[in-house]
């Protein structure tokens, strides 16, 4: 319980004042159960937390585990389904597979997208940040997709803000528009 | 818990007493704002509040 830092209260007078001790210890009982109290919430919200990961990865790997007859599409689609539940602010999730044949990135599975542009989200080969995870193995975290070195200006795939084009916000707005 | 309720912008004054009494984990008696050798530069807490003469900092930890 000692790793919580709430913050601090600060108790303020119009006049200068001593503090005798038997008044200090009492506010500070005071102090205390407010951040107990506010400890209990905050464990209460982190124990819930990890309930809803725990469940959510319970329900993959029982689904992993039937994958033969319920369809690995159907997985597909509950992986992501649960990373955009557990990663609150996340807007869309693809999940794509490399299609070795034509040499592309076919999305499998996507979650806040319109369920028809799945089909259109084709990404080539190399390409933008998925293409750098792909070619390295490493997570890589684009903390504002108008400034990462891996744009790809001149993108000509089906997805390009995936690709995190210069002006890629626009046109994902214009793709989401366009096909409404 | 994160998002504030009343955004008061601290002073760099405030922060450091408030960094202060985080780190103590201890309470922090000031009797008087003006005279106090934790506050150097009692401007600040006047900027938030015009009438404080004295106070006491409790840390939520």
């Amino acid at each position: 319980m000692s790793d919580y830092r709430f913050g601090a209260a600060i108790l303020a007078f119009d006049a200068p004042r001593s503090f005798p001790p038997e008044e200090i210890v009492y506010v500070e009982l005071a102090s205390n159960q407010v951040a107990l109290a506010l400890k209990t919430v905050q464990q209460q919200l982190e124990i819930e937390a990890q309930l809803k990961e725990a469940k959510a990865l319970a329900e993959i790997e029982r689904a992993l585990s039937e994958s033969e007859s319920i369809g690995v599409d159907k997985v597909l689609q509950l992986i992501v389904n649960s990373a955009k539940e557990l990663i609150p602010k996340a807007d869309t999730v693809i999940l794509h597979l490399i299609d070795n044949e034509h040499q592309l990135l076919v999305p499998r599975a996507v979650a806040g997208f319109k369920e028809k542009t799945k089909r259109k989200l084709n990404m080539r080969l190399g390409e933008g940040v998925a293409g750098q995870v792909i070619a390295t193995g490493k997570m890589i975290t684009v903390a504002d997709v108008n400034r990462t070195p891996f744009s790809t200006p001149d993108c000509t795939c089906e997805i390009p803000f995936a690709c995190c084009g210069a002006d890629s916000k626009q046109r994902k707005k214009s793709w989401d528009d366009q096909h409404s | 818990m994160e998002k504030s309720l009343f955004p008061i912008p601290l002073g760099s004054e405030e922060t450091n007493l408030i960094k202060t009494v985080l780190q103590s984990r201890h309470s922090m008696v000031i009797e008087d704002v003006q005279e106090s050798t934790y506050v150097i530069d009692p401007s600040p807490f006047k900027s938030q509040s015009s009438q404080m003469k004295s106070a006491l900092i409790l840390p939520w930890s």
